[in-house]
């Protein structure tokens, strides 16, 4: 089992979104057990919305203001350089007409570290995304989903179908629809946040399970998403 | 049968002036070198092969036989005289030698493997027109470009480096690495104010060296590894400078997973090996 990736994609709104963020960041106190978020210093970040909304815009000064700005957090010291960190990746205030989305990932390295799925069901209701997933890192490479996703143009289709997969109403309706979505071969589908919820599995996905990987190809079938790897060069 | 060097050499060279379409030293296939006259002219006027051009014992049945008796029908026993057991043997040796070099001397019919050596004909003005499309030829003709870059729409500049994977980028562009004022400087390609390793066919690239020691039992980038967030920020400005030109990045093979893995998100930039 290798590490996971909580990534959700939202629409650019021109918007940092300031209040979503440091609900997410709570939240995120709360799964991961963490009293303080760091830096890329290892400096406490100080979680108010002046304090925030000055990393942003500062960041975004920093790259291109229209671009966005991309920040990084950490459940614990950068410095300590420790196996068990989380870091949260945000790139937010995306102008639309941009060819960047607004992100805001989770990462976890440990895959112990992995919260309950309760919490991504939350994360996702603060965001409201267009797509959500948690990513097995060894997955993704398998299948290859980099450049699957890329080959799809403004990620208007999902690229495979992860473990624990959201997605609204539009990127439904570019796989068939809620209904269709909803009769897909998995172990619970459900409506949720305006869009479809698929769990693939009961538990977290493990691409060293035959059983899981299994189910995985059977519900790509479904979609007809070819399940092989593509041959990239 | 080739029994010495100068003799496959010879042979080879004399089916490759007998026919363009055979293809080097082959003892078979067509040859206009028949007879045993027209061998002796071949080295006499390429005597870098041999001294004297004639196969061993020619000299001797043509002074018994008189000149050319290589090249009649060799079973005139009747013009022979009487020879001891051993003469016969070596008499009936030469001759077999020389029905062995006439033989091996005739035509072959054509095969498709004779028309091989001729695909140049064909794969060459392909090449030509496929370098005629691509940028760095189009611009050679068009703008008098010279060398393997194309101008395109930024500027090559000079910049100071540090020398931390200066080498690698120095390999992989093909700029050189120069000093000035005790500082290494190589050439970038600047777009936009943002500098990229190299530009060519219409591409704009960037070299990544080996960071196996940042990398993860997982091939990653570690989460409180800050490359991740490099290279991100990286990539993000590069999207932006391009407008739209493809931007490929090179890494290592060991690092393609977790460049993708950092980059996933960021659509335009191509991950390869």
């Amino acid at each position: 089992m290798s590490g996971y990736m909580f990534r959700q994609r939202c629409r650019p709104q021109g918007d940092y979104r300031i209040d979503q963020i440091l609900e997410f960041l709570a939240l995120i106190q709360e799964a991961f057990q963490c009293p303080n978020l760091y830096d890329s210093n290892s400096r406490v970040v100080d979680l108010k919305k002046e304090s925030l909304l000055k990393i942003f815009e500062k960041a975004a000064k920093r790259l291109l203001p229209d671009l966005g700005a991309t920040e990084f957090f950490y459940t614990i010291a950068p410095k300590k350089r420790d196996n068990n960190t989380v870091a949260v990746e945000i790139h937010t205030g995306t102008k639309p007409g941009e060819v960047l989305i607004d992100t805001y990932n989770i990462s976890m390295d440990n895959p112990s570290k992995l919260p309950k799925f309760d919490y991504f069901c939350k994360f996702i209701e603060i965001f409201e995304p267009f797509e959500a997933f948690v990513a097995e890192t060894d997955n993704e490479f398998t299948l290859d989903s980099y450049n699957r996703q890329h080959d799809i143009p403004q990620f208007s289709r999902p690229a495979i179908i992860r473990g624990f997969h959201y997605l609204d109403e539009t990127m439904a309706k570019s796989i068939g629809g809620i209904s269709y979505c909803l009769k897909a071969p998995a172990w619970h589908v459900e409506e949720f946040c305006n869009g479809v919820l698929i769990w693939l599995v009961p538990a977290p996905f493990d691409s060293g399970n035959a059983e899981h990987l299994e189910a995985q190809k059977e519900i790509m079938d479904y979609f007809k998403m070819p399940y092989s790897k593509k041959n990239n060069s | 049968m080739i029994r010495s060097m100068g003799e496959a050499i010879f042979i080879g060279i004399s089916n490759a002036i007998a026919s363009p379409h055979c293809s080097g030293f082959s003892t078979e296939g067509p040859c206009m070198i028949k007879t045993d006259d027209q061998r002796r002219w071949w080295f006499a006027t390429h005597p870098e092969f041999s001294s004297h051009g004639r196969r061993s014992g020619t000299k001797k049945w043509e002074k018994a036989f008189g000149r050319g008796a290589a090249d009649r029908d060799t079973n005139e026993k009747h013009h022979r005289p009487t020879y001891t057991a051993a003469e016969e043997a070596e008499y009936l040796e030469w001759l077999k030698s020389i029905e062995q070099d006439k033989k091996g001397l005739e035509s072959d019919p054509h095969t498709f493997l004779d028309l091989v050596p001729y695909r140049r004909f064909l794969t060459t003005p392909i090449a030509a027109l496929k370098g005629l499309l691509r940028s760095t030829v189009r611009d050679a003709v068009i703008f008098g470009v010279k060398g393997g870059r194309s101008k395109g729409p930024g500027e090559w500049v000079e910049v100071t480096r540090s020398p931390l994977g200066l080498q690698h980028q120095s390999i992989m562009s093909g700029k050189p690495i120069t000093e000035r004022d005790g500082r290494l400087c190589i050439q970038e390609y600047r777009l936009n104010n943002v500098k990229f390793d190299d530009y060519k066919n219409g591409k704009l690239y960037e070299y990544k060296g080996l960071q196996g020691n940042l990398l993860n039992k997982d091939g990653v980038f570690p989460d409180w590894c800050r490359a991740r967030k490099e290279a991100v920020e990286e990539a993000e400005r590069q999207l932006k400078a391009a407008q739209g030109i493809p931007i490929v990045w090179k890494v290592g093979i060991t690092q393609v997973k977790a460049y993708r893995q950092a980059l996933g998100e960021i659509p335009g930039i191509k991950i390869v090996p």
